[in-house]
């Protein structure tokens, strides 16, 4: 049994095919067979997840109804929330956390016959651009096991491209969807903010994160959204937009589309292997008959400075709560009430978490408010903006992901700053509320995944995902992890 | 320099975090790459732009009500210490 695509697993489990018993052992001989040398999970539910499979085989079998997603293993970040599954958020300071609900994004899957496969590995706290900031383990790039898979969602992008789940749940707050499914050469969706709810997500940083679908290809990505997607009463941000994302794949209205590149991004410090290679996928869509122009967007240090400033600022204010008393880690050394609550954050949160949070107190600390907090929401605003007026005269924006393929473990974990700027092509997105998906466009000399973005206004991921689709036929890349 | 050790320290008291002398050196140090990229921020000309309080569309709130949460067998299974229905915070003496 060889397995493409969500929508074989579904239509094989409904039609009798095969079980879905069947289709999770597969995903668990896979597991079993490579995870040793991935590290992409955190938990595994090997019994669960096949007792799981049993029941969807057998309300097949009495012909009662099961959902779009009947019999497909999920695979999900370890900070979103799952009913009795331990989400730790690859902390020390959550280690022992088994959460009392499911998020949002959780009751839907479930309620499509879902299945969850395990919880994924990732930077602690979703803070991170390698995986390297796991408290537990680091996860390998299943291209090249001697390099990262992208962070922070690395352990969902890594199981999806290991064929451990053929669906991931990822977070992106900064490009943490992106920039691994870029580095695992798997197909990664940032939705427009508000699309999916973020109930359930242990919070980073609020007005940015957003949940969104990790998969094998474009197709499966767009189901995905369609059913992830939803106003939802217990996230006041989310919003009551219907996406069709996945029935309006093929559209001859695509190549009336006007693409902008922006030169500014294929510019500086863009590696010339990626450049070239996003090039080559511009000029396959120039051929087909879409309008591709080059244009002019800004990409420059002061907005990932202004990312940097909210993001700290919000993530300081977010885990202010894991204080040793309500929950979380307690330390065992302390005689007043002070010494508890330094202590337990200070035994409980790594040195990435722990830098983030003094960054963001910094920023909004007395004196120097207005100097960064204030500045950041205004330059936020005037990206808003220069989004805004691209958009009156572009449907979408082609750019890189990354400024590399994947680096080697351990080559940028010596300073922060190196890492920050792995995010300088995603976070202006995360700023503005946008969507973006990114996708593999091609592969390097040494066969790394390159990885290609397409940007869009605010709920055009019905655009973003018919152009994904259009170029995926054309490249026809067929390369597949040799683990 | 543009953060001095102390000024680090300040912080890390208001963010109840404890930095060991090693730590403090080098929290200062990294502190201070990072600040000088957050200060490239201070040039701009920003005095036009109106800071939203919404997002892109009005925030929807839900009713202020009370829904019981039954399963309190869940709801405290991650609580460390509990008698007789009660969570057991620890002693402190000031």
């Amino acid at each position: 049994m060889e397995i493409k695509s969500i929508h074989e697993i579904v239509s094989g489990v409904k039609e009798k095919k095969f079980k879905a018993v069947e289709v999770m052992e597969k995903y668990l001989k896979n597991i079993s067979k490579h995870e040793s040398r991935v590290n992409a999970f955190l938990s595994i539910r090997e019994e669960k997840a096949l007792e799981e499979a049993m029941i969807i085989d057998a309300k097949i079998a009495k012909c009662e109804t099961v959902g779009r997603l009947a019999g497909v293993p999920v695979a999900v970040k370890d900070n979103i929330c799952t009913d009795g599954i331990k989400t730790t958020c690859a902390s020390k300071m959550l280690e022992d956390y088994i959460s009392p609900y499911d998020a949002t994004v959780i009751k839907k899957l479930k309620g499509e016959g879902a299945i969850i496969i395990g919880k994924t590995n990732m930077d602690e706290f979703a803070m991170g651009s390698s995986t390297e900031n796991s408290v537990f383990k680091s996860t390998s790039n299943p291209w090249d096991l001697a390099r990262v898979p992208g962070g922070s969602s690395g352990g969902s992008a890594a199981a999806v491209a290991s064929n451990f789940a053929p669906l991931a749940l990822g977070s992106d707050t900064g490009g943490s969807i992106r920039q691994p499914a870029a580095f695992c050469g798997i197909v990664g969706l940032k939705p427009t903010y508000g699309v999916v709810s973020r109930f359930g997500l242990i919070a980073f940083a609020s007005s940015l994160d957003q949940i969104g679908p990790m998969t094998k290809n474009v197709k499966d990505c767009a189901l995905s959204i369609e059913l992830l997607q939803g106003s939802d009463e217990k996230d006041s941000t989310s919003c009551n937009v219907e996406l069709t994302a996945k029935h309006s794949l093929e559209s001859e209205n695509i190549k009336k589309l006007k693409v902008g590149v922006p030169k500014q991004f294929l510019a500086g410090e863009l590696d010339s292997e990626v450049k070239n290679s996003i090039m080559k996928s511009v000029k396959i869509l120039q051929k087909l008959g879409v309008k591709v122009e080059e244009v002019s967007l800004p990409i420059n240090e002061e907005i990932l400075s202004a990312y940097y400033i909210i993001s700290s600022a919000e993530a300081s204010s977010n885990l202010a709560r894991f204080d040793g008393v309500r929950y979380g880690h307690r330390t065992s050394d302390y005689q007043n009430i002070e010494q508890l609550i330094t202590n337990s954050r200070t035994e409980g949160f790594g040195e990435e978490v722990k830098r983030r949070i003094l960054l963001g107190t910094y920023v909004l600390s007395s004196g120097y408010y207005d100097a960064f907090y204030n500045k950041a929401q205004k330059m936020r605003e005037s990206i808003k903006k220069e989004y805004r007026e691209i958009f009156s005269k572009y449907d979408l924006i082609i750019s890189p992901v990354a400024p590399t393929v994947a680096f080697k473990k351990g080559e940028k974990t010596h300073s922060a700053m190196q890492m920050y700027l792995q995010d300088l092509y995603t976070v202006s997105v995360n700023l503005a509320g946008l969507p973006a998906l990114s996708m593999n466009c091609g592969f390097a000399k040494n066969k790394l995944p390159i990885g290609l973005q397409i940007m869009g206004s605010h709920y055009s991921e019905e655009k973003i995902f018919q152009l994904a689709y259009l170029l995926e036929g054309e490249l026809d890349l067929r390369k597949k992890v040799t683990l | 320099m543009n953060i001095t050790k102390e000024e680090v320290l300040h912080i890390s008291k208001l963010s109840k975090l404890k930095l060991t002398g090693e730590e403090l050196a080098k929290a200062t140090e990294q502190f201070e790459e990072i600040l000088h990229l957050m200060k490239c921020i201070g040039k701009l000309d920003l005095q036009n732009e109106v800071v939203m309080q919404s997002g892109e569309r009005a925030q929807r709130l839900r009713k202020d009500e009370v829904i019981p949460f039954e399963n309190t067998i869940k709801l405290f299974q991650n609580t460390r210490d509990m008698k007789d229905g009660y969570i057991r915070a620890p002693k402190i003496i000031e």
